[in-house]
């Protein structure tokens, strides 16, 4: 009694100071505002929605049974299906889910103000990607741990299995592609940066090789060498940035970079995956945990001030850094942090058949997602703590605010954010960079972000050092998630044409396996090369396309689980996931319809094209515009019907789900629930084999 | 090693699944409880002393990064097929490498 009388205590405590912490965010104006407020209000935020959000989704919705045995006992063969520690679980879930996604978009979704990104990567997640993470994982993990692909065939209907394979493998190359260009935007006229990345393969293969024939199996040891030569690479780069005629070999502008990640793309996705793909894994693996416990702690140490405004005059759609008003585009652009479809894929993977009780569904699924979330908040606080004027300097592309450093910082500073040509020169010197201006994407002013907090924390000697350790940590899980997509993408690609022909469909006959490399390869490479050419910056076109993708690719994931819940005769329950699904639903066909119709340049594909079109008839455009105009217009109207035929998808499975969901109202016939029948546990105590 | 459920103990957790009341959990206390029994269940069997906390923990990060990964499948291969060798450390590795490449690792 007294105790329980304690709990509530506790937990009206934590509500008061979220809601404190929050209030304190939103109303906010004018004065900066301390990071540490946006932890605790994530912190608080987080623990009542898992504590009492969650605890409910799982005890009376989903009806979570700790007897029944799960896939990986009743299947346990050592290889697949492994009963696994909870613990370890989640940290494999959570390596797999967080990528880069959470720490690029909210840093572009900065240029609306610090606040409409921190709120919606909180409810956002709390309403619907942990929500998402969550019942997916249960409804695998009910199915032998089949597939979203799969469970959407059983449940719905072929539309709904085709839909999905569809678009998941549309959005990896759409997602490789902007990648793809953040990391190239991060390495353009860098020595530093490109040649510390350049020196991750070769130190990738040198563990592979270790864990492979000098020591098999030996993970840890690989690792710790690898991690020790990265970061020498790290110092080792500063080196070469300072040898002339060495420096030389690694300072390129963006389109032979581009050559060359597309060049490595393909190498790397026929390379055998004990060399490259599964070592830079790991290593990638350590560093991103590394670096977001670092980030953590710095943040919590230093507490740096935020710097941004709630609101910038960019809700109105102007924006430098992509087109388009607050609504719906702040939640296109936050995608991962939020809701990410692409969570669906692994929490009904790898994910259900290591689980050894379905009690864990709530910390892992839940869980995982709210850390994930948690990270893109420091991602937004590492973005708004630099002055405003030096974000948008970094993240403004040369086209919108000019070629000149002089141009760039008079456009900026006539927004009302100032900033100077010898504080944009200042920062790159000690950033050991020759310019920060027009560094789109998000990763560069990222790593000054993250730079500057490392750098208060522990020593300003550093910043360079800390920056180039960033641009490192970031381009080498892009580069793994460039791979691994790619790998993916191939697979997905084989079984398709397997249908075509047979000897196609075999993944170990080497010429299917070079063509559909290569297809998918050219798929995404013509993305990153249009990005690379187009003077404003193609991440104002690939992010919001990658947004809108991953959002519909939840929307289909949502689509399954609202059906289930309604076959499953827990309508009055349906809502939980019908909520986030008719929101996913409003705000990815609006960004579709602007992206379409609008009539801003900045913002509609057609508008865009026609503006060139007519531009390059009335020959307006100088010769070297010229030349690449027509690829550019023919991209903008491809675009278009991207984005169309990704929404068709979504309305086609929209309306397969409330078809069966009303045929099954109704009494009449539909696909029976695919659930395995229960079974009693053997284990007497979950925690098995650990 | 979890302990399998003698046959006895078996039926009394059937009969317990037919009390609904406990085959589900109905509140939130009900997984805290869970919980709790189950790591207190847990700190009996194995012990934990301060001593063997760092082996507790040396034990957790070679589980999460794989490190003991051919260790633990020789113990489920002596247990589950006896009767049938083993794959070599190397191959084991290989193939465990090729088999989690095939499908959705990573993410965005």
């Amino acid at each position: 009694m007294k105790n329980s009388l304690v709990v509530i205590i506790v937990w009206i405590a934590v509500a008061l100071l979220g809601s404190a912490a929050l209030g304190g965010i939103a109303l906010n104006r004018g004065e900066s505002i301390n990071a540490l407020w946006f932890v605790t209000a994530a912190l608080c935020v987080y623990a009542i929605a898992y504590r009492f959000y969650a605890t409910w989704i799982a005890t009376k919705v989903l009806l979570i049974d700790p007897t029944r045995a799960t896939p990986s006992e009743r299947l346990d063969n050592g290889r697949d299906y492994i009963p696994t520690n909870r613990w370890i679980v989640f940290g494999h879930h959570f390596a797999a889910i967080a990528g880069p996604g959470p720490l690029v978009g909210p840093t572009l979704a900065a240029q609306f103000g610090y606040l409409p990104g921190t709120l919606w990567i909180l409810f956002g997640a709390v309403l619907g990607g942990c929500v998402q993470d969550m019942v997916t994982l249960f409804y695998s993990t009910r199915r032998n741990g089949r597939s979203m692909g799969q469970i959407a065939r059983d449940e719905l209907g072929a539309i709904g299995g085709i839909a999905a394979l569809t678009t998941t493998l549309f959005i990896m190359i759409i997602l490789i592609a902007v990648l793809g260009l953040v990391v190239v935007n991060a390495m353009k006229h860098s020595p530093w940066a490109t040649s510390t990345v350049a020196a991750t393969i070769p130190i990738a293969m040198l563990v592979g090789l270790y864990m492979r024939s000098i020591r098999p199996g030996r993970v840890l040891e690989g690792s710790l060498l690898g991690v020790t030569l990265l970061l020498l690479a790290v110092a080792g780069g500063g080196w070469i940035e300072h040898q002339p005629g060495l420096r030389e070999f690694f300072d390129h502008p963006g389109l032979p970079l581009a050559w060359m990640v597309i060049t490595y793309g393909f190498a790397a996705a026929i390379l055998p995956v004990w060399l490259l793909l599964a070592p830079r894994d790991y290593l990638s693996t350590y560093m991103k945990l590394g670096t977001i416990i670092l980030l953590m702690l710095a943040i919590v140490w230093m507490q740096p001030s935020i710097k941004m405004p709630a609101f910038t005059q960019f809700v109105d759609g102007t924006g430098p850094i992509f087109g388009g008003k607050l609504f719906p585009f702040v939640f296109i652009t936050i995608a991962c942090g939020a809701i990410s479809g692409f969570h669906a894929l692994i929490a009904s993977g790898t994910t259900p058949k290591l689980l050894s009780n379905e009690r864990d569904i709530r910390m892992i699924g839940f869980g995982g997602m709210a850390l994930e979330s948690f990270v893109a908040i420091m991602a937004i606080i590492a973005a708004t703590v630099l002055d405003p004027g030096v974000f948008f300097a970094i993240n403004s592309p040369a086209g919108v605010v000019g070629k000149e450093a002089a141009d760039a910082v008079a456009k900026i500073s006539s927004w009302g954010f100032p900033v100077t040509v010898a504080q944009m020169n200042l920062l790159a010197q000690q950033m050991g960079e020759a310019t920060l201006f027009a560094r789109t994407g998000g990763a560069p002013s990222l790593a000054v972000g993250m730079a500057s907090i490392f750098g208060s924390a522990f020593g300003q000697g550093m910043l360079a050092m800390w920056y180039h350790f960033a641009i490192m940590f970031e381009a080498i899980f892009i580069l793994t998630t460039l791979d691994a997509g790619t790998r993916v993408g191939r697979f997905m690609l084989q079984d398709m044409l397997g249908n075509i022909w047979k000897p196609l469909g075999r993944t170990s006959w080497y010429p299917s396996v070079l063509l559909s490399s290569g297809i998918i390869v050219a798929a995404w490479g013509y993305f990153l090369y249009i990005g690379v050419i187009d003077p404003n910056g193609g991440v104002n076109i690939l992010w919001p396309l990658f947004g809108i993708s991953n959002q519909i690719l939840a929307a289909i994931a949502l689509c399954v689980a609202t059906g289930i819940l309604v076959k499953s005769d827990k309508l009055k329950y349906a809502w939980i996931t019908a909520l986030p699904l008719v929101w996913l639903t409003i705000i990815t066909s609006s960004a579709v319809w602007e992206k379409i119709t609008s009539a801003d340049v900045r913002i509609g594909f057609l508008a865009a094209a026609d503006d060139l079109a007519s531009k390059l008839a009335s020959g307006l455009l100088s010769p070297e515009k010229a030349a690449i105009a027509p690829q550019l217009i023919f991209n903008q109207r491809l675009d278009a019907v991207l984005t169309l035929f990704f929404v068709c998808m979504l309305w086609l499975i929209v309306f397969d789900m409330l078809r069966v969901c009303i045929r099954y109202l109704n009494g009449k016939p539909v696909p029976p629930l695919s659930e395995v029948s229960y079974q009693l546990t053997g284990m007497e105590n979950a925690w098995v084999r650990d | 090693m979890g302990t399998r459920l003698t046959e006895r103990s078996a039926n009394e957790s059937l009969s317990a699944v037919n009390d609904s009341s406990l085959s589900v959990f109905e509140t939130a206390e009900d997984i805290h409880q869970y919980t709790a029994q189950r790591d207190t269940l847990k700190a009996n069997e194995t012990g934990i002393k301060p001593l063997s906390l760092l082996s507790y923990v040396w034990r957790v990060i070679r589980e999460l990064s794989g490190d003991d990964a051919y260790e633990r499948y020789i113990a489920q291969h002596a247990t589950n097929f006896p009767d049938t060798t083993p794959l070599a450390r190397k191959d084991f590795f290989l193939y465990q490498q090729q088999k989690k490449w095939s499908g959705i690792q990573r993410c965005c």
